[in-house]
């Protein structure tokens, strides 16, 4: 299993999507930066990295886990290299499954990544307080690991679909979605394009989505069945299909 | 493996030494799309030190035929026996027995010739690190460096997926159209590496391709596919055995040697092509030339001809279509 997920590590390198992500991961602090550049008054170190950490997580993740899942597989017919992978002496569940974990130490990198972005933002602007470097960073990644949810999903969609563009197009319009119709009953789209678990408990009793206050059962229920579900699909048809 | 034992002991020597001597067997081996057979029950059997040429024209089902053979596409019936094992049945022995380029190469763009074969020895284990200079030498790249392989040539490109498909030093090296896109050079060295592998390295090659002249001149045993089944597998010399010989008789007066050639020696000529005459069949070429000089016949060129594996192919799956046509 390890060699199968080095290879999955190593054949990224030096690629132009993977500068790509990592520069889309500077947009949340980027974002949350010009915010308080506009804005009148001091605000806490605290207060900026939460904002950095709602900007990841409901808006600026998601597109990041819906870019990774679609590229990992798309690449794979982009370069015909599913001929390389499944030719070598591994089942092929165990190339799915080094997919799926690659898949989620990448969206812990790039949420670090963020909380690191985040946490140059006090160094620009006027800010007072302090924060603990290590709980934050743990909490970013954290937050990679619950958007890592996502990237099965996204596996799924480009393995049926063969296509980056459709599956990006449904990620993006899944994520804008989801922030425009926070009601209960759009709250099946949730769980694919944002961690609204970590953005609940960030938030407290102040939910950016009024479906996440009192209702984490639901959200983790559905954020499991989706994680376990896409999982399944995935290494169903990747065991099953044929590579023409 | 315990009835295929059983099979061992119970055959005779020469059964046994066909047995060990058997790389690959596929079985009745179909694919169905829909409603179409694209490989309809193909069994072929390629022996150990073989080049076998896998002939056949587009959309044949040659290279379905090699993906079920490396484990990219799923049978729909029979099976694929390698080195006396079902493939089904222990593919992880397949894959690390086998070397596969099937439809052109495969790599990743962004990385060196070297990165690439380094990552495929990571996936196949246990191969030893030196093999890649090695191989990266054996099929000239050893001057890339840290060339992006995007950025090479047709050629380099080829040969990199056949150095990537000789990772590990596999016993039996699925090449499909692997001359494809390459100039004569190119044909020349391919031609010169596979004869290296099977002398120097034991290999057995499974070779796919639509041209027939490269294949002639390399291939020790043919098989050939027309619309998903395989017509015919034999060598290429026993291949012409079985087909006929002509010879060609350029001549002053073509009408008049035909028919003298017909009354005097009873010889079978085919047809007249200008001023040469083409008979069927191994005719006495010297008798031909005595009658003709005796009747006054000037003969400025006399030409016995073997048929080309090209001539053998389109005579069997041209004479297979117009069987088809008779029988609907």
């Amino acid at each position: 299993m390890l060699r199968t997920i080095s290879v999955e590590l190593r054949k990224w390198r030096r690629t132009t999507f993977l500068l790509v992500t990592c520069g889309a991961a500077m947009m949340a602090p980027f974002l949350c930066y010009l915010m308080y550049l506009l804005r009148d008054g001091i605000a806490t170190k605290a207060e900026i990295l939460n904002n950095v950490m709602m900007y990841h997580l409901i808006f600026t993740g998601p597109l990041m886990a819906t870019l990774v899942g679609a590229q990992m597989i798309a690449a794979e017919y982009q370069w015909d290299t599913w001929k390389v992978s499944l030719t070598a002496p591994h089942p092929r569940w165990r190339i799915y499954m080094a997919k799926w974990i690659v898949g989620m130490v990448w969206m812990v990198a790039l949420s670090v990544l963020v909380g690191l972005g985040g946490m140059l933002i006090p160094l620009l602007i006027n800010s007072t307080g302090t924060y603990s470097f290590w709980p934050w960073l743990a909490s970013f990644a954290l937050g990679g690991v619950g958007l890592s949810v996502m990237i099965p999903f996204y596996h799924l969609i480009t393995l049926i679909s063969r296509s980056f563009f459709f599956t990006s197009g449904v990620g993006i319009v899944a994520t804008f979605a989801a922030l425009l119709m926070l009601q209960s009953k759009y709250q099946l789209i949730h769980p694919i394009s944002g961690n609204l678990i970590l953005v609940s408990q960030l938030s407290g009793g102040d939910a950016i989505s009024p479906l996440a206050v009192g209702s984490m059962p639901i959200w983790i229920g559905l954020q499991v069945a989706l994680l376990v579900g896409s999982v399944l699909l995935s290494l169903v048809y990747v065991q099953r299909a044929d590579y023409r | 493996m315990k009835t295929s034992s059983a099979n061992l002991f119970s055959g005779n020597a020469e059964e046994v030494r066909s047995f060990m001597d058997t790389v690959l067997t596929t079985r009745s081996l179909t694919k169905r799309y829909g409603r179409r057979n694209v490989v309809d029950g193909v069994s072929l059997t390629v022996r150990r030190g073989d080049i076998y040429g896998f002939l056949g024209p587009n959309g044949a089902g040659k290279t379905t035929t090699l993906r079920m053979i490396v484990g990219l596409v799923r049978p729909t019936g029979g099976s694929v026996q390698l080195l006396g094992q079902d493939a089904a049945k222990a593919p992880r022995l397949l894959m690390s027995a086998v070397g596969s380029l099937i439809e052109g190469p495969a790599f990743y763009p962004h990385l060196s010739a070297a990165q690439n074969l380094e990552l495929v020895r990571t996936l196949k284990g246990s191969v030893n690190k030196r093999q890649i200079p090695e191989l990266l030498e054996l099929v000239n790249l050893a001057n890339t460096g840290n060339l992006a392989a995007e950025r090479f040539s047709l050629g380099m490109k080829q040969r990199l997926g056949i150095a990537m498909a000789l990772v590990g030093d596999p016993q039996l090296l699925v090449l499909d159209e692997p001359t494809n896109g390459l100039d004569p050079e190119g044909f020349r060295e391919i031609r010169a590496l596979l004869r290296l592998l099977v002398a120097e390295r034991n290999m057995t090659i499974l070779l796919s391709s639509h041209l027939l002249h490269e294949v002639e001149q390399v291939a020790t045993r043919v098989g050939v596919i027309r619309e998903g089944r395989l017509l015919t597998e034999a060598s290429v010399d026993e291949l012409r055995r079985k087909s006929e010989r002509t010879l060609e008789v350029t001549v002053s007066r073509p009408q008049q040697a035909a028919d003298l050639l017909r009354e005097r020696l009873h010889l079978p000529v085919e047809r007249l092509e200008g001023h040469t005459l083409v008979i069927k069949g191994k005719a006495p070429a010297a008798a031909v030339n005595a009658l003709l000089v005796r009747n006054d016949l000037e003969v400025s060129r006399l030409v016995e001809r073997e048929p080309s594996l090209e001539e053998i192919f389109f005579t069997l799956t041209e004479g297979r279509a117009e069987e088809d046509v008779v029988n609907a």
